[in-house]
């Protein structure tokens, strides 16, 4: 398939090969430069811009608004170099094309960031369109917890898709980061354990509980993020907890991407 | 003759009726120490203590790392039932117990707040 990307932009060309699980290189031209994105079982494995690999190619190319594009259908990637999945990456781009745009960015020239922020690509605004609705329904949750102190929404990479907390001095990255590494060797552990057993053992949720706090992730559907809460053990419910992140759980699911 | 900690063990079991699958006092090496079982647990009491150990330890080292104080226990929902790991004493032991699905979660932490300080006077020093 070849294209424009004034047709098909950088974040709709990764959108569309994730979300048909496709395995492909994708070659893409701009200005005089050559980047190529290869995609695995849909997601974004390894990118590469002239002596440069990783995410930080995804990032540089998806302010890229001209060029050209073309797609070769299982052409298996070379090597991984992205960890982070596709919708994080989304994410993460937009939030940096957000920082040139805001007129606070200083450093970045402004014949560079004019074109930005003069013309918001749509896809951009889907992924802050999909975060800014999991946030509301995060604070949603929020007020329905009992002693709710911090609610996310992350991928299994630790990295959050969205946060809200009661206080601004609580660090959700941080909250995401250590809740992933428990509810990974949870669920590899289990496995492992299903592998002796010859059975299969599926996790639906992990409850930590401590001297000052409940810590609750709950997957959602498909395992690839999980919702985390902590709430205040002092005026927390744990019953309240496990069901009101259970119905949120679900709503969260449908605000996803497909 | 039954050690003292696996009698408490059987009492706790005796209390808990039906809603058992097994129970195990595991160190922090990872090794089983005692258990009591309603199911065949023969791949579980030595692979399983040591993986709930990591994941006894884990969960220490999160909570201190978020400052939300000591583990006192970690529960896992899983298709098939409830594992609960629970901190023992001064957290020198872990207490695995799972138990059904349909176990009354109320109750089993309850039971388990009465019984942790009993199985820990238990363990031989």
């Amino acid at each position: 398939m070849k294209g424009n990307l004034h047709d098909m932009g950088i974040a709709d060309l990764i959108q569309h090969n994730c979300q048909d699980r496709k395995t492909a290189q994708v070659s893409i031209q701009h200005d005089g430069r050559q980047a190529v994105l290869f995609f695995r079982d849909g997601e974004v494995v390894h990118a590469g811009l002239e002596d440069r690999v990783g995410e930080e190619v995804v990032y540089e190319i998806l302010k890229w608004e001209d060029g050209t594009f073309e797609t070769e259908n299982s052409a298996p990637p070379p090597k991984t170099t992205i960890h982070t999945n596709w919708s994080g990456l989304l994410l993460e781009g937009a939030r940096r094309l957000d920082e040139r745009a805001t007129p606070a960015s200083h450093s970045v020239p402004e014949e560079r960031a004019s074109p930005v922020s003069q013309s918001v690509p749509e896809e951009r605004t889907e992924v802050h369109a999909m975060a800014t609705s999991l946030e509301s329904i995060l604070k949603e949750m929020g007020g329905e917890i009992t002693g709710f102190l911090a609610g996310v929404v992350a991928g299994m990479d630790g990295i959050n898709l969205a946060s809200h907390a009661k206080s601004t001095k609580v660090d959700t990255e941080a909250i995401s980061a250590q809740m992933t590494m428990l509810f990974k060797l949870v669920d590899t552990s289990t496995a492992k354990l299903a592998e002796v057993q010859e059975q299969t053992i599926e996790v639906e949720d992990n409850l930590l509980t401590t001297e000052g706090a409940y810590v609750l992730m709950r997957y959602l559907p498909g395992k690839q993020y999980y919702v985390g809460v902590i709430a205040d053990r002092k005026g927390g419910n744990l019953g309240n907890l496990r069901l009101i992140s259970k119905l949120y759980g679900d709503r969260l699911a449908k605000a996803m991407p497909k | 003759m039954p050690s003292k900690l696996d009698t408490v063990h059987q009492e706790f079991r005796t209390e808990i009726g039906p809603d058992f699958f097994m129970s195990m006092i595991v160190g922090m090496d990872g090794l089983s120490i005692s258990n009591n079982a309603a199911i065949e647990i023969e791949g579980f009491a030595s692979e399983g203590a040591a993986r709930m150990a990591m994941i006894a330890k884990l969960a220490d080292k999160v909570s201190a790392k978020l400052g939300i104080g000591r583990m006192e226990d970690d529960l896992v929902t899983i298709d098939q039932g409830l594992l609960v790991i629970r901190n023992l004493g001064n957290g020198s032991y872990y207490w695995i117990l799972a138990v059904p699905r349909t176990a009354t979660l109320g109750t089993v932490r309850m039971l388990m707040a009465e019984y942790a300080p009993k199985l820990w006077d238990a363990i031989p020093r």
